[in-house]
């Protein structure tokens, strides 16, 4: 952003970006129950249609800033694009699909399944008590030899409180539309901007939709979760906004290619840097803030989760990264790295270590997030020393978020996965996966895929960032981060080993017999993550193209 | 400049009670109410800052606090709803967890 020729840009295609999700999002909303998923498909369109714009544009041009209204930078309000902010916004409308499509088959498959549940309701109930009557004598020697197992009543009560769990979050799937669009918005307007007052908007806004998409379940459970993330959240913006304010009194504007010019280093913008930091630390749930992360995170239905754990949490690590790279005076940076690398690398350990303590699938990709997180802020340490300026900083840059998007991609089609496993069986424990792989090959498939990519193996996107991250730490002498990343990759593939470990067990014979409700999953509930899980793994092979895209106005690139 | 500085002191007071508050009690809506004395002490210290110059205000943070007021009030109605959907819920009116465990 320093040197770089800046040009404005005459035709609204950012704020269109911004403006037809939000749009949407109010139609929607007005329109009443059926016509949510008509204007989402349409809004996908248009942002679909308006951020390849924007990245064309960003391509062959270099970095877009768009005056909104006429009113250029110290009073008005800049929308801002370079390769950075493109490729996040490329992220968010390919995973942002997805995710639409598979909610669309998702809310429908659970009001079917309901539907089919009433009506079954008399024959199970007294098939129920058939069962009670006869003493089920080969459940109990079953259940001596494997005493995990669930016997097949309580198999049934499981399923069918699964579904009745469901009851609300189908009244409630209407609003499911409008909330995304609105988050959608929020997004695609927090990857343009370039104000850190509109970024503080633009995080509320996220907030306030993220919440209200996570009560959508409506239980108990998931209410008490969107309502602890919401005063998280709220706590970690208004410590983001304290900061905000001794920064303006400081330097007297807020605006981020004038902060990067302004910003002296003196005990007030210190103080200001690291309340911004550790605000927007919180909402990254990066180690000593991750804390109310899994809770959230395995309360909310498959298709928030995704939404939330692919998008949502890379947000304000977009905002870090500006910030870090941009806006900080540079000789505070190194200190300021190495501590985010010291979190980060905490963070590996401690994530994956949770994770593959975990009983529950969701839970397990919860925690694993929260080392997966850990893994980009490795980029800031490894990219610091911008004041001599080697080549690896580049290099950490580029694999720190190639790591972010490859994540992006995989952990929402776990996401998913484990979503379409939920709706089958009823529940999500480890140990009822048993001997599972055969019925369900492509879910866990898709597991397979995506945890492939989680741990970093070849050719997937999670690998070649690892591998940049590793070049870089060992180019750069800072070999203990090299050290770091190899114990982290081993951990992932215990932690995703975890999950694959009683799925290619032998059968048993109870667990084949599994009922589940007549209705079948759609095909594009199993194919569309599993797509998604496939273009993180050959995202290692095609990632020269985003690779140059992020040299378009990145940091590194005036030297 | 001394104005300033006492109301910038006060705005961090208030910005303390506020955030002991959130962390201490269990209660639901002193938790709200918590937070809505940590905006409020946000709003003193932009006030304040706009102030800062002894010739002119500047109208910049002025237009900061009504923005964020409209985000206080629309975060404090939607944590209201919660609170009182969880109460409904669970007859519960702080986030202790008693029941549920287990599938999620």
């Amino acid at each position: 952003m320093h040197n770089d020729i800046i040009i404005t840009s005459q035709s609204p295609w950012m704020a269109l970006a911004i403006m037809i999700p939000l749009l949407a999002a109010v139609l929607s909303f007005i329109g009443g129950r059926r016509t949510g998923p008509l204007f989402t498909l349409a809004a996908m369109v248009g942002v679909l249609v308006s951020v390849s714009w924007i990245a064309v544009q960003v391509w062959t041009q270099g970095p877009q800033s768009e005056a909104v209204g006429g009113w250029a930078a110290p009073l008005g309000r800049e929308l801002y694009a370079d390769g950075l902010s493109v490729l996040m916004l490329l992220m968010t409308a390919i995973v942002g699909s997805f995710i639409t499509g598979y909610a669309l088959q998702y809310f429908a498959h659970c009001e079917a399944s309901l539907t089919s549940l009433s009506f079954r309701e008399p024959s199970d109930v007294s098939k129920e008590q058939a069962i009670e009557a006869v003493p089920s004598l080969p459940h109990a020697v079953l259940s001596s030899e494997h005493s995990i197992v669930p016997v097949q009543e309580e198999k049934q009560h499981i399923e069918r409180e699964g579904i009745q769990k469901n009851h609300k979050l189908v009244h409630n799937s209407h609003l499911f539309w409008p909330l995304w669009l609105l988050l959608w918005s929020g997004l695609n307007a927090l990857f343009l901007s370039s104000d850190l007052f509109n970024l503080y908007i633009i995080l509320t806004l996220i907030i306030l939709a993220a919440v209200s998409l996570i009560s959508l379940k409506g239980r108990a459970i998931a209410l008490q979760a969107s309502m602890r993330y919401l005063l998280v959240a709220l706590f970690a913006t208004s410590i983001y906004l304290l900061g905000l304010a001794l920064l303006y009194g400081a330097v007297g504007t807020l605006d981020i290619k004038s902060l990067a010019l302004e910003l002296e280093a003196n005990p007030t913008t210190l103080i200001a840097i690291v309340l911004i930091v550790i605000g927007l630390l919180i909402k990254t749930a990066l180690f000593p803030f991750h804390f109310w992360l899994p809770a959230t995170y395995a309360a909310a239905s498959a298709p928030v989760s995704a939404l939330l754990s692919a998008l949502v949490l890379k947000g304000t690590f977009y905002i870090l990264l500006r910030l870090g790279f941009e806006v900080f005076p540079i000789e505070w940076f190194p200190t300021l790295g190495q501590l985010l690398g010291l979190l980060g690398a905490i963070a590996i350990l401690w994530g994956s270590w949770q994770a593959w303590q975990q009983e529950h699938l969701n839970r397990l990709i919860a925690y694993s997030i929260i080392a997966q997180v850990g893994y980009f802020f490795l980029l800031f340490p490894l990219a610091s020393n911008m004041i001599d300026a080697p080549p690896w900083g580049l290099m950490a840059w580029k694999g720190g978020i190639l790591l972010a998007l490859s994540h992006a991609l995989a952990i929402s089609a776990m996401f998913m996965a484990s979503g379409n496993l939920l709706l089958r069986l009823g529940t999500d424990r480890l140990d009822h996966l048993r001997g599972l792989g055969q019925r369900y090959p492509i879910t866990f498939l898709t597991l397979a895929i995506a945890g492939m990519s989680i741990i970093g193996l070849p050719p997937s996107g999670g690998f070649l960032g690892n591998w940049l991250l590793l070049n870089a730490a060992y180019e750069s002498g800072q070999w203990w981060w090299a050290g770091i990343i190899v114990i982290g990759i081993f951990l992932a593939i215990a932690y995703i080993g975890k999950i694959f470990t009683p799925v290619f067990d032998k059968p048993i014979a109870q667990s084949v017999v599994f009922e589940k409700t007549p209705v079948l999953l759609p095909l594009s509930m199993t194919w569309l993550p599993l797509l998604l899980a496939f273009i993180a793994l050959v995202l290692g092979l095609v990632a020269t193209s985003p690779l140059t895209l992020l040299e378009i106005g990145s940091p590194f690139t005036e030297i | 400049m001394t104005k300033v500085v006492f109301y910038s002191l006060v705005a961090v007071g208030l910005f303390t009670i506020g955030f002991y508050t959130l962390l201490v009690e269990a209660h639901l809506l002193r938790k709200i109410m918590a937070l809505n004395i940590m905006f409020t002490s946000l709003f003193l210290l932009l006030i304040a800052i706009a102030a800062r110059y002894p010739q002119a205000i500047d109208p910049l943070p002025h237009a900061f606090v009504l923005i964020g007021i409209l985000i206080a009030v629309s975060a404090t109605a939607l944590a209201l709803t919660l609170a009182r959907r969880i109460y409904q819920e669970t007859g519960q009116t702080d986030l202790s967890e008693k029941q549920e465990t287990g599938i999620s």
